[in-house]
């Protein structure tokens, strides 16, 4: 078997790994091999040929495939190896892996440090559970998106889209210009799940109905979908009788959530975070295995490629750090508490003494909230469970929590009348 | 099979004609019906020197109900546990469980050790995790010791009474409510489209011809022959096996001999992943009413079911919300700490009975030359040994069986490529670099594992995810399903606009994008 | 007359209530920036949207070319837009940027290429 022993390897070549292979090289790294399993670079962004990409990391509207390029080019000019078609088959705790591809074979790395960038997988069917026949015709928005938007195909003619989160939203637009006729997005929570935004551009522009508190509760059809049955969910979500109605339709696209894809590293032996379903990081975005970092989707299921781009942009200077010696530890760890209206934060834990960025999602739209960080207050005039927010605290803000070994994170609505303080 | 569409460049959307074949086919047997029973059936007759066809009505081997049976072969007493389910009183309980035992009872049991020494011969998986009944109190216990003391005096072997300690020490994560239960060793479990594939696999190396989709649609009698009226083709045949499971009640009314229907209870089940790594099958005490089972596979997932409804319409295989909703909190019960966010998939099956022998299999032969091989649950196990008695009332109608000396009983499964030692994954490699480009994330199933399934037959989505497992896993086909259609339709060299799920009208992709007339673009775009 | 427009510059989405004389803004309420107040005013006006798409082509190693206008399409254009955006092929490698279509339906819109085929990475 063929053996490469290098400095770094990186498990995926998106936005994520693509970012971490430069910065890492930038930060002095020599020996880099990113390990992707496509035949392209860049993962989703080849499909997302929406624009909004890139406020942030270039400060300008993208589309996907004009992010991806960009940051691609930026790559092509590095000395960084790159492996297409490539699948990595085992990870250990060790931190080496087992790759196969058509050019060597099976072969085995044994590198230095690790970045985990696998992104993530959409949710079926059958992880929420909707009964019926099993027709063709039923499709996760995201793979609908690849037909559609790469391989030139469209999968169905008249739609229901479960699920108002942005890619089931940009997903009925882009039918909806293909020519294809949208029923309804259909929602089980009393707001949509996607941006405001992309709720205008993408429904009202176009007239497609919008059914919050409701669910698909039934599948029909033999060969292909006949038609689904709808219905009005109560407030635990559950189907209220007497309000189902049949909607006949030829396709199902789901947008009902993505989970992480961290099969490596649950071999490995990494240390998930149950809720997030990503591993437990510490700022440097380090998992529990010293020289295995995580980024992107795979940490956790981020709202803008751009925090992507970022999380990679980090994991690289610091797989170079830890590589050099030069990750500062302290013997203490600060633990990371979610308080109140919180769903989920990471880092888990703060094992260093320097500048910490937290990425921190609310459970519930709140206006004019106030986002306490140990005794770090920031106030916001809204902010809803789709955005990711991002907080730094400096060293001095956290010393404060060393002796308590906790720092806990919480959202407060204010009262009206104080919100432009 | 001729496939006509009018796909003739980008844009305009498949309409399928399925032309009758009309080519007539000569044959001395003929098998109706690719599920474990016909496939069992085609591999006992190829034994002999017997020219015969096996006719299935789909892409592949057991989509009917064996697609949809849990896979368990039964250890020791589960007779014992189907016949205390029914009790009704009556009599006192000890009488009722050790009266005589009918065909399908004695049967029940028989398989097992046959599929042993197939899994052998046949390149197949069968792994034995035994049986763990569990209980929950007083009374519970006291069943199990009754289970217990029948089965001693009935000479079952491998079967254990347990305490609490005794079950942990099987099953370290199992519920607290449980005091005690029974172990039985026996229990063996299989995958069972697999198997109707390597019995259909090794019936067609040692000579029956296959026919996959095709459906019969009549039967008429001539001159002391059937001719089988298909949708490819016409088979003259001397003898006809009715193995047509869920449909065997159609098939009998084609030659006028409808005096059974075939129905049953709908059971839908889940599947997760296995991640708390139950070892062994559980279940409750035998119940009336429940039916509670957790089935470790040989493919590491876990199968939980099942919920008990009669039969509506044999095309009517949908889970319903009732029912997923119910199982959603059976695999808590057995292990509090699984998770649901582990399965995978939900699924419903028939359990069969016909209406004539409601309690047992139904092996006649109303007519000469017809012979119904109508099978009751469980048909799995004992699908070796009904084809060998489907085959002696062959020969008690004259039917000459001379026994072929070079039957060849070793039918060789190719091995999935990712279970393949390192030197001959990479000697593989090297010869086809396909191997090395892996298509299925999930389950890791190389492109040309794919191309050599769509090779062998599998024409359809389904065919291919049963086949090569590509689609089977945690994503459920998220990530492969484009590439595979893709290779299909390069492999068949058709558009992928003609590739379905399931056959019939189950297309996946509707259209090209953009791919509309010009009257139709204008109304869509202006 | 007023016209109500949900703002879609930021993620806040805020609601304003737009008062018109015919095609002449009065009065802009409900914002709560500068650039929401632009958008709205120019919203009842001339409601436009960036129009995000693919392009077929005739090359078989990719048989799209995602394309987008590099201005904002009048909202009851998109649609004769995409028809006519589906009449085009792209037969020939294309760059980043370069107009697939120029002035889409006399709009003085082009749409371009949102990437080079082939992409060639540069070897080093």
């Amino acid at each position: 078997m063929k053996i490469k022993e290098v400095d770094l390897a990186i498990i995926g070549a998106g936005p994520a790994g693509m970012a971490a292979a430069m910065s890492a090289e930038n930060a002095g790294m020599e020996n880099i091999l990113l390990l992707e399993r496509a035949e392209y670079l860049g993962g989703l962004l080849h499909q997302c040929i929406h624009n909004g990409f890139g406020l942030h990391y270039f400060k300008e509207d993208l589309t996907g495939p004009e992010y991806a390029e960009r940051v691609i080019k930026q790559l092509s000019g590095m000395e960084a190896r790159i492996c297409m078609n490539t699948m990595v088959t085992h990870l250990n705790p060790d931190r080496s892996l087992i790759a196969i591809n058509s050019e060597w074979g099976e072969f085995k790395v044994l590198p230095k440090s690790v970045i985990l960038a696998m992104g993530c997988r959409e949710k079926s069917r059958f992880s929420v559970g909707i009964p019926g026949s099993r027709p063709a015709g039923v499709f996760t928005a995201g793979l609908a998106q690849k037909l559609v938007n790469v391989d030139g195909y469209m999968p169905g003619k008249e739609f229901v889209i479960l699920g108002s989160g942005d890619i089931g939203l940009i997903m009925a637009r882009r039918l909806h210009l293909e020519g294809a006729k949208i029923k309804a997005v259909v929602e089980l929570m009393p707001h949509v799940g996607g941006l405001i935004r992309n709720e205008v551009q993408c429904l009202n522009d176009f007239g497609i109905p919008l059914l919050l508190k409701h669910t698909v509760s039934e599948i029909y059809g033999n060969d292909r979908v006949e038609g689904v049955e709808i219905a009005q969910v109560d407030s635990d979500g559950r189907v209220m009788k007497g309000t189902e109605r049949d909607v006949p339709c030829d396709c199902l696209l789901l947008s009902v959530g993505l989970i992480p894809e961290n099969e490596l590293s649950i071999e490995a032996g990494i240390e998930l975070d149950e809720r997030i379903g990503g591993p437990i990081v510490d700022e440097y975005l380090q998992t529990n295995i010293d020289g295995i970092f995580a980024a992107g989707n795979v940490l956790q299921v981020w709202d803008l490629v751009d925090n992507v781009s970022m999380d990679g942009d980090k994991t690289g200077a610091n797989a170079a750090r830890f590589v050099g010696g030069g990750l500062k530890i302290k013997s203490s760890e600060i633990k990371v508490i979610t308080g109140e209206n919180i769903r989920t934060v990471t880092p888990q834990k703060i094992v260093g003494g320097e500048e910490v960025e937290f990425a921190v999602r609310v459970r519930t739209p709140l206006q004019n909230a106030e986002l306490k960080v140990g005794q770090v207050r920031k106030k916001y005039r809204v902010l809803s469970p789709t955005q990711v927010i991002k907080i730094s605290l400096k060293p001095s803000e956290i010393e404060s929590c060393r002796e308590t070994g906790r720092i806990e994170v919480s959202c407060f609505e204010r009262e009206k009348g104080r919100a432009h303080d | 099979m001729m496939l006509y569409s009018n796909v003739k460049g980008a844009g305009i959307t498949v309409e399928r004609d399925y032309r009758m074949n009309e080519r007539v086919i000569e044959t001395e047997v003929a098998v109706i019906g690719g599920g474990i029973t016909g496939a069992a059936i085609a591999r006992e007759l190829s034994k002999y020197k017997v020219d015969a066809c096996l006719l299935e009505k789909k892409g592949g081997y057991g989509f009917g109900i064996t697609k949809v049976c849990q896979g368990l072969l039964h250890g020791g007493i589960a007779h014992l546990t189907s016949r205390a389910v029914k009790y009704h009183g009556g009599m006192p309980f000890k009488d009722y469980l050790l009266q005589p035992f009918n065909l399908k009872e004695k049967l029940q049991n028989i398989g097992r050790e046959e599929y042993f020494s197939l899994a052998h011969v046949l390149d197949e998986e069968i792994m034995q995790p035994g049986r763990l009944m569990l209980a929950e109190n007083k009374e519970d216990m006291e069943m199990v010791d009754l289970i217990k003391e029948i089965s001693d005096d009935l000479n079952i072997r491998g079967i254990t009474l347990l305490d609490r300690k005794g079950i942990e020490k099987l099953e370290p994560l199992v519920h607290p409510k449980f005091i005690g239960g029974l172990f039985d060793a026996n229990e063996s479990v299989v995958l069972p489209m697999s198997w109707a594939m390597a019995f259909a696999e090794n019936a067609e190396q040692n000579g029956v011809h296959i026919y996959k989709e095709t459906e019969v649609k009549s039967i008429d009698e001539k001159n002391g022959h059937y001719v089988i009226n298909t949708n490819n083709g016409s088979f003259k045949a001397e003898y006809v096996i009715n193995a047509a499971g869920l449909y065997a009640d159609k098939i009998a009314e084609m030659v006028g001999t409808a005096d059974f229907e075939v129905s049953g209870w709908k059971a839908q089940l889940l599947v997760m992943e296995n991640r708390v790594n139950i070892q062994h099958v559980l279940c409750i005490v035998p119940h009336p009413q429940k039916r509670r089972l957790a089935i470790p596979t040989t493919h590491n997932s876990l199968i939980v079911g099942h919920t008990f409804d009669p039969m509506t319409h044999k095309e009517d295989m949908s889970t319903t919300r009732e029912g997923l909703a119910q199982l959603m909190s059976w695999p808590q019960e057995f292990v509090p700490s699984i998770s649901n966010k582990h399965v995978i998939s939900s699924f419903a099956g028939f359990l069969t009975f016909n209406t004539k022998k409601p309690e047992d299999h139904l092996l006649e032969s109303p007519k000469r030359g017809f012979i119904n091989a109508v099978v009751s649950a469980p048909g799995l196990g004992p699908a070796p040994a009904i084809a060998r008695e489907i085959v002696r009332m062959l020969a008690d109608q004259g039917f000459e069986l001379a026994t072929r000396s070079d039957y060849n009983p070793y039918r060789y499964k190719e091995p999935r490529f990712i279970d393949l030692p390192e030197e001959e994954k990479n000697a593989k490699i090297q010869t086809e670099p396909r191997y090395g480009h892996m298509v299925c994330r999930c389950e890791k199933v190389s492109e040309q594992e794919i191309r050599a399934a769509v090779r062998a037959g599998a024409g359809t989505l389904d065919d291919i995810k049963f086949r090569t497992l590509a689609g089977f896993g945690r994503c459920q086909g998220g990530f492969c399903t484009s590439r595979v259609i893709g290779i299909m339709a390069e492999v068949l060299n058709v558009s992928p606009l003609e590739i379905t799920k399931k056959g019939g009208g189950s297309y996946l992709l509707t259209s090209e994008t953009k791919g509309f007339r010009r009257s139709e673009a204008k109304e869509v775009w202006g | 007359m007023t016209e109500e427009i949900i703002c879609i510059v930021c993620p806040l989405g805020c609601r304003m209530n737009v008062e018109l004389d015919g095609s002449e803004v009065l009065a802009v309420q409900g914002h709560q920036c500068k650039q929401g107040k632009k958008h709205a005013k120019k919203e009842v006006v001339f409601p436009g949207r960036v129009l995000t798409t693919t392009v077929r082509t005739d090359i078989s190693e990719f048989p799209l070319l995602p394309v987008r206008s590099n201005k904002e399409i009048p909202k009851d254009q998109l649609m004769p837009c995409m028809g006519e955006i589906s009449k085009r092929r792209v037969n020939s490698p294309t760059e980043i940027g370069r107009p697939i279509i120029k002035d889409i339906l006399g709009l003085g819109v082009d749409i371009i290429a949102c990437r080079t085929i082939p992409l060639r990475l540069r070897r080093r």
